[in-house]
């Protein structure tokens, strides 16, 4: 038997089976690819993806993680949209306050920049989001991606503003080959076995 | 209270513990149902680590319980048995963890 009883261990661990297939990081990483497009072209073609990708993924678990794996729902925890939306207001807030202080330290004009105050604090926003994904899922390298988007994305835009597009279609690729590759070791570790029938309840 | 009193009140504790959900592998199960809505048959099996068999028979006396909800049906013509604890099985577990508490506070040391 498992020797994990700890029921908030169990909680992390039951949430960490959502990303041990590596298709949120194939989803991640299709979205910043097509971010190029968003930054080029201007075609918003990551937002259908919001939608499409998620739909795509499911489907893929019902048919082949699945029937390894054995299925979970998570329970819901009371979040609601409205508090998310909340939080995310009030970290960019307080986030746009430390900025702007920053900006004041350097001797850097805040009055007529707080559009560019406000953007900074939403980027800097992102690691925080994932930081919190990857803490609440047991998922560290998350926290690496939210780093990487968000300070490695400032970091670049500050270095060669016009060519962003293509430090997310780097970072795009990576992080899909990094969930491919583990989508694939999945299949390694968790061969189909015929005789252990999904169903004996 | 007199001491003797408190004592008795302590040791009953013990002795009250709901035997159902006490038992290790049954602990585990509700456990599991405890964090998610609702799991397959599969999901438990594999987390759990019990045999089929196994598994199955603690879910007959969970299900016999009243606290788990067992759900059987066809997802394109594959059989699929969903569990979920019930109201009284997540009150069972709560209830077992406070007594627990309880009584594991009292201990020296």
């Amino acid at each position: 038997m498992n020797p994990q009883s700890d029921l908030g261990a169990i909680k992390r661990k039951t949430r960490y089976l959502q990303f041990q297939d590596g298709l949120m990081d194939i989803l991640l990483g299709v979205h910043l690819l097509l971010t190029y497009f968003v930054i080029e072209y201007r075609l918003l073609v990551n937002i259908p993806w919001i939608v499409i990708g998620p739909v795509i993924i499911e489907a893929v678990r019902k048919h082949t993680i699945y029937p390894r794996t054995g299925y979970a729902r998570m329970a819901k925890q009371g979040t609601t949209a409205i508090r998310i939306v909340l939080v995310c207001i009030i970290g960019i807030v307080v986030l746009a306050a430390v900025t702007a202080l920053i900006f004041l330290l350097l001797g850097l004009p805040v009055q007529n920049n707080w559009h560019n105050v406000i953007k900074i604090a939403a980027v800097l926003f992102i690691p925080v989001i994932f930081g919190l994904l990857a803490y609440e899922h047991g998922v560290y390298r998350w926290l690496i991606y939210g780093v990487l988007i968000g300070l490695g994305g400032l970091a670049f835009m500050s270095v060669a503003p016009h060519s962003i597009q293509w430090y997310f279609v780097v970072l795009g690729a990576v992080i899909s080959l990094i969930g491919l590759k583990i989508f694939l070791d999945f299949f390694k570790k968790n061969p189909a076995k015929p005789e252990e029938a999904p169903d004996a309840g | 209270m007199p001491a003797k009193k408190k004592e008795a009140q302590g040791l009953q504790r013990i002795v009250d513990i709901d035997r159902v959900v006490h038992e290790p592998a049954r602990l585990l199960i509700l456990s599991y149902l405890y964090v998610v809505e609702s799991a397959d048959f599969l999901f438990l099996l594999r987390q759990t680590n019990l045999t089929k068999g196994n598994l199955s028979s603690h879910l007959i006396k969970l299900e016999k319980a009243g606290y788990v909800n067992v759900e059987k049906k066809f997802v394109e013509k594959i059989p699929r048995t969903l569990l979920s604890l019930t109201k009284e099985g997540r009150k069972a577990f709560h209830d077992y963890s406070q007594r627990m508490k309880r009584i594991f506070k009292k201990l020296p040391g």
